[in-house]
């Protein structure tokens, strides 16, 4: 083959297909991250399933023990539930046009701040009743637990503030929109598991 | 000669280990739920197991299925914009 003949096949090489990633990078390293964290909450959850089966008469809480605010968590959750219904609604909106995502985004980072400012003021309330991590296991599970998620909660909050900040400077992709919503999504909906499991 | 007395004796120790062995199971709980036989403990080890096996597969079954999908739905697009522009 002559050097003519090679440049010549090199030009009329047909252009490789470009198509659309079946995952954006950003997401499928988020659904790895959330895999590794659903099995960790499964794991706490396991361990305060075999605990709670072991105690004498099934008697839970433990005699002595405050009682858990049932009712008014019901409320926070509904709070986190809409957050979450709200950030979906922010994604249709962001598609359609980015700066129409600004107020649904700020709303579900609104009620997102509700549910960790509400269930701070819970702990307070519950630290005064004389429920610590070393009361019972009782306490070390729900203050395990519960703060584990509330920790997550509080990270997402911050992607979900950094998120605004660059959708306010016109920045935002729909890539990293998508891959701090799925990290919301998780905390919103490991959150009801985690409620029946360790408040009803 | 001395060699395989040796032999003998290493075959009669571990034959011995292995009887006494035999002789005293109770005195290992390699069962976690033998020591709190109620129906409520034995159940959330079953169901706790049961879930913690399945539910790792179950994820990855559930991305790989989601993948499959969207890649079809990828070829699709493609398929139709090709023909699209052969019309």
């Amino acid at each position: 083959m002559t050097a003519h003949s090679a440049t010549a096949d090199f030009e009329h090489r047909p252009e490789p297909v470009r198509r659309e990633k079946i995952i954006p990078n950003g997401v499928m390293g988020m659904i790895a991250f959330i895999f590794t964290e659903l099995m960790f909450f499964s794991g706490l959850i396991s361990a305060h399933t075999i605990v709670r089966s072991q105690v004498a008469g099934q008697m839970w809480p433990p005699f002595g023990q405050p009682r858990l605010p049932i009712e008014e968590t019901a409320i926070n959750t509904a709070a986190l539930m809409a957050s979450g219904i709200v950030l979906v609604l922010t994604w249709f909106a962001f598609r359609r046009e980015a700066q129409l995502a600004r107020i649904p985004l700020l709303i579900s980072l609104g009620l997102g701040a509700f549910f960790v400012l509400f269930q701070g003021a819970e702990w307070v309330a519950l630290l005064g009743e004389g429920l610590t991590m070393t009361s019972s296991t009782y306490g070390a599970f729900f203050y395990l637990i519960v703060g584990t998620h509330g920790l997550h909660a509080l990270a997402a909050l911050v992607a979900l503030g950094w998120t605004y900040a660059r959708l306010d400077k016109g920045k935002l992709t729909g890539h990293e929109l998508a891959t701090v919503s799925a990290f919301w999504y998780f905390v919103v909906l490991v959150w009801p598991v985690l409620y029946w499991r360790v408040y009803l | 000669m001395m060699h395989s007395t040796t032999r003998n004796m290493s075959v009669i120790a571990v034959t011995a280990a292995l009887v006494l062995l035999a002789l005293f199971p109770d005195a290992a709980h390699a069962c976690p739920v033998c020591f709190s036989a109620t129906d409520e403990n034995r159940q959330a080890f079953l169901a706790t197991t049961v879930f913690l096996s399945l539910f790792p597969l179950g994820m990855v079954a559930g991305v790989g299925l989601w993948v499959r999908k969207r890649s079809r739905e990828l070829d699709e697009q493609d398929g139709s914009a090709s023909r699209t522009d052969v019309e």
